[in-house]
């Protein structure tokens, strides 16, 4: 059979997008394959598809719990069923069901974390791998923007595994952070399918404010005339808050915050609603977008900057996947250059809690991670203090302390670091307030050449922005009709009376119909 | 008057000043101890246990002083005595809310986000499926829950019988309670055509607190509960075959529970004490709480018939709860440990031969 008959067979795509068609075809060859794809341009296809043709299973690894079960749902809605997501959070009894019958799942999805669990481990050893999938790969590299400890084991993961090929895929890195991808995933002649970070259909502009407030009014003066939908970025949960509060109050309704200190289920009902058109506009923290795929987002505003160009190109890059004209705003204000700086020193721990830690006679790995809970310290910090003194040896020599120049070796690597990541935040106060093309300089950044510079190119380049503004001002009318609960409970259960049912059940039509009866 | 003051104000009722702040705050936080669980237990209000999660003790001070500055409570020292004014309002809030008795936090307090999600999910694939759609996100992203929801769901053919038949359970059930309930609930669940809404924005929607939306719909899930699983439950079939699906959980702390395995497995306090190298007075908190919540357990190898006579006389004679006052009546050879067993074993029971009230 045909890829292209596969393709569109398996996953009802009729042609391949950029790129897609050369990974796969190199790793049908088995060849190793590092793949740099602007998010949203379907990375997944490129080992999803294979799946069908490799007789083994394919392990993808993935970073972060929502992203990886949106993939498992979204591979058994499109009739997979031989897929599974394996991660800490399964309880105990659910855990030993799949890893008993590991081999008749094509897809195993599994977290960083618990591939370190020597179980899992000699559970996958016993079944035959056809190819080894490492998401979001620049979390591999410490020169990049999300690095995690956890993933600088994959390599030895894989060759326990039998060093079945590797796929590693990433939405932007730097050249330093591929090559740092290569080296540590061990990945030996290893062919490059890399894409471009530019998307021309994207219009960036940039305004610069001395007053806060002036820079607020902004913000919700734009977020309520551009034509939507659309997400605002801010740095904190109280932003992301206030942002929401500030728009409903300018009445504009179909308006909700989201970031990581609501509930798991009520981020989820904002996102599906957003992603079914029932919200207009999302006020949130970085927390929000990962593995969100909605085609018509047409504006991305930052309110306050991220802490890196790579955060900066991956936020925007979800504005405009269905191809059409789309807008990036950052907004900046003097000093808000601070807030990611203070970010900074969260994500490590204080000298003096790397000296108390070093002092203590070693108990094993598990109590010292126990121990480091108690801490005011947050998780990546105590991520890294783990996974440092593990490199050092420490829990291997129980009963003693860390050796004077271990403890140096980690104090230094903690300072190179935040150097490093406050060079990222300069790379971006440089981008915001250099006089010169926005998008040249992204495209330099990522080591790309520019081929043209489309009509709307950014706002040195004098973009209208106006052009983005709703046609007609008039906000959506909000008719809000009163509740009717026994009206919505025949809803709920499909119990209207005949003649409304046949219409709606005979449909597998867009539900969106229906969706103005509440608003919110 | 808001769910919180007005629950607030039925335990500053029921308390009736025999108890501090403190008291009051772990008890509707969820804070369990075997002090609250016998606390709530002895003042009929282990109902509102955990009626409000995670309620920080600034906010909660806030609370008491609004009622202190609205004369609704009197501030005596340092215990709070319900007014004249206040047992008016309380009268209305309670006239207001029929089936507030229904809430029991005790009980289900940890069925309640589980049988929220299966709920959520069981009935949004429901409501797509008796459409003929199959392309919708889960409503929930937890593998228990999909994995409860798969052993259950109807076969196809049975599915739109299954919609109508909840549907009648859920019309039964919804219609005798107040309409702020009922509404708070459908809005909060997903169906085909609408995703459900936040506890902000179900609020929003009805003009209400954000607390008291979220209160609403919890309400509603410890009011489903306790009849799918209850007497009643025959009438409401499918949904007491959903509960099943829940674990409803013990509501002994613990430790407690361990110390209530070895006493089964035949071992005396003195031995349960050196096993598990705890001090004696916790060892006697988790009595007091097995007591409550182990109709077969008895108290007979703590306390005489004799001595279990003269507390209850002592308790009846000065209507009082606070242990201190009773001791003082009794003497030095009956102890604290004694009375509180005896009160324990008194709650609900009226073994005492009085009601509490
Ligand atoms: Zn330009």
């Amino acid at each position: 059979m045909k890829l292209a008959d596969l393709l569109s067979e398996k996953f009802g795509y009729r042609d391949f997008r950029t790129g897609q068609r050369e990974v796969i075809e190199d790793l049908l060859m088995r060849k190793d394959v590092l793949a740099m794809m602007p998010t949203g341009t379907g990375k997944s296809i490129c080992y999803q598809l294979p799946g069908y043709i490799f007789s083994g299973s394919i392990i993808v690894v993935s970073p972060l719990l929502s992203l990886m079960e949106d993939q498992v749902e979204q591979l058994k809605r499109s009739g997979e069923k031989r897929t599974v997501a394996l991660n800490s959070f399964m309880d105990f009894e659910e855990k030993k069901r799949v890893l008993h019958r590991l081999s008749s799942y094509r897809f195993i999805y599994v977290s960083p974390e618990i591939l370190e669990n020597e179980y899992v481990i000699n559970e996958l050893k016993k079944i035959s791998v056809s190819l080894f999938v490492v998401d979001e790969a620049h979390c591999i590299s410490q020169w990049g923007h999300e690095f995690r400890t956890s993933y600088l084991k994959l390599a030895s993961c894989r060759s326990a595994l039998g060093n079945p090929p590797c796929l590693a895929l990433t939405a932007t890195a730097t050249p330093e952070v591929r090559d740092d991808i290569r080296e540590k995933l061990e990945m030996t002649g290893c062919s490059m399918h890399i894409y471009q970070v530019d998307r021309p259909n994207i219009a960036l502009t940039v305004e610069q404010y001395t007053e806060h407030l002036d820079k607020l009014n902004r913000a919700i003066g734009l977020a309520s005339t551009l034509c939507g939908p659309g997400i605002l970025y801010a740095s904190t949960r109280s932003w992301a808050e206030n942002l929401a509060e500030h728009l409903r109050q300018r009445g504009t309704h179909r308006v909700a915050a989201y970031h990581g200190g609501m509930e798991n289920e009520e981020r989820l009902l904002i996102q599906k609603q957003f992603l079914n058109d029932e919200l207009d506009i999302i006020c949130c923290t970085n927390a929000f977008g990962m593995g969100i795929n909605k085609p018509n987002i047409r504006f991305v505003i930052h309110f306050h900057m991220p802490s890196a160009m790579e955060s900066y190109v991956q936020e925007i890059g979800r504005a405009g996947r269905d191809g059409k004209k789309s807008l990036a705003v950052m907004l900046y204000c003097s000093g808000d250059e601070e807030i990611p700086g203070m970010f900074i020193d969260h994500e490590f721990p204080e000298e003096g809690q790397v000296l108390h830690c070093a002092s203590l006679p070693a108990a094993g790995r598990e109590s010292f991670a126990a121990m480091l809970e108690r801490f005011e310290m947050n998780e990546s910090a105590r991520r890294f203090l783990v996974y440092q003194f593990e490199k050092e040896g420490y829990f291997a020599n129980e009963g003693d302390v860390l050796p004077e120049d271990a403890k140096k070796r980690i104090l230094q690597k903690i300072r190179s670091r935040k150097a490093q990541k406050r060079k990222k935040i300069d790379e971006m106060v440089e981008w915001i307030k250099g006089d010169f093309c926005k998008r040249k300089r992204i495209a330099h950044i990522f080591h790309e050449e520019l081929e043209e510079r489309p009509e709307q190119c950014c706002s040195f380049c004098r973009a209208d922005i106006e052009l983005f503004f709703q046609e007609d001002s008039q906000q959506q009318l909000q008719t809000e009709a009163p509740i009717n609960w026994q009206k919505e409970l025949k809803l709920i259960f499909n119990q209207e009376s005949d003649d409304q049912h046949e219409e709606l059940g005979s449909s597998t039509a867009d539900p969106a119909d229906e969706r103005q009866r509440i608003t919110h | 008057m808001n769910t919180r003051e007005g629950l607030l104000l039925y335990c500053f009722k029921k308390f009736n000043g025999e108890r501090s702040l403190s008291g009051i705050l772990h008890l509707i936080n969820g804070k369990k101890t075997s002090q609250t669980l016998s606390d709530g237990h002895l003042f009929e209000l282990s109902f509102l246990f955990a009626v409000f999660p995670g309620l920080g003790r600034e906010e909660f001070e806030q609370t008491v002083n609004h009622l202190v500055e609205a004369h609704f409570v009197k501030k005596l020292k340092d215990r709070y005595i319900i007014s004249e004014e206040g047992e008016e309002q309380l009268t209305k809030f309670l006239k207001e809310r029929p089936y507030i008795f229904a809430f029991n936090g005790l009980r289900y307090r940890d069925a309640e986000m589980p049988f929220s999600r299966l709920l959520a999910e069981y009935i949004q694939a429901l409501s797509y499926s008796t459409r003929n759609v199959y392309d919708f996100l889960p409503a929930t992203r937890d593998p228990v829950t999909h994995f409860r929801v798969k052993r259950i769901f109807p076969k196809r053919q049975e599915r739109q019988a299954v919609a109508g038949r909840l549907y009648e359970e859920f019309f039964a059930l919804l219609s005798k309670l107040p309409e702020p309930y009922a509404e708070v609930f459908v809005l909060k669940l997903s169906r085909y055509g609408r995703t459900g809404l936040t506890n902000q924005q179900a609020a929003a929607v009805l003009g209400l607190q954000e607390e008291d939306a979220e209160f609403n719909f919890r309400f509603v899930l410890h009011y489903l509960l306790k009849y799918a699983e209850g007497r009643e439950a025959v009438t409401y079939p499918i949904l007491n075959r959903l509960v099943n699906c829940l674990e409803v959980n013990d509501p002994l702390t613990v430790s407690a529970q361990k110390t209530w395995r070895l006493l089964k497995s035949g071992k005396s306090m003195e031995q349960i004490i050196s096993i598990r190298r705890m001090k004696r007075s916790t060892i006697e908190d988790h009595l007091v709480e097995i007591s409550i919540h182990r109709p077969d357990f008895s108290i007979r190898p703590y306390v005489s018939e004799q001595e279990h006579a003269r507390i209850v006389t002592a308790f009846q004679q000065l209507q009082t709860k606070k242990l201190k006052r009773i001791k003082e009546s009794l003497g030095d050879d009956i102890s604290y440990f004694k009375i509180r067993l005896v009160l324990g074993r008194a709650g609900d029971r009226n073994e005492t031969g009085r009601s509490i009230k």
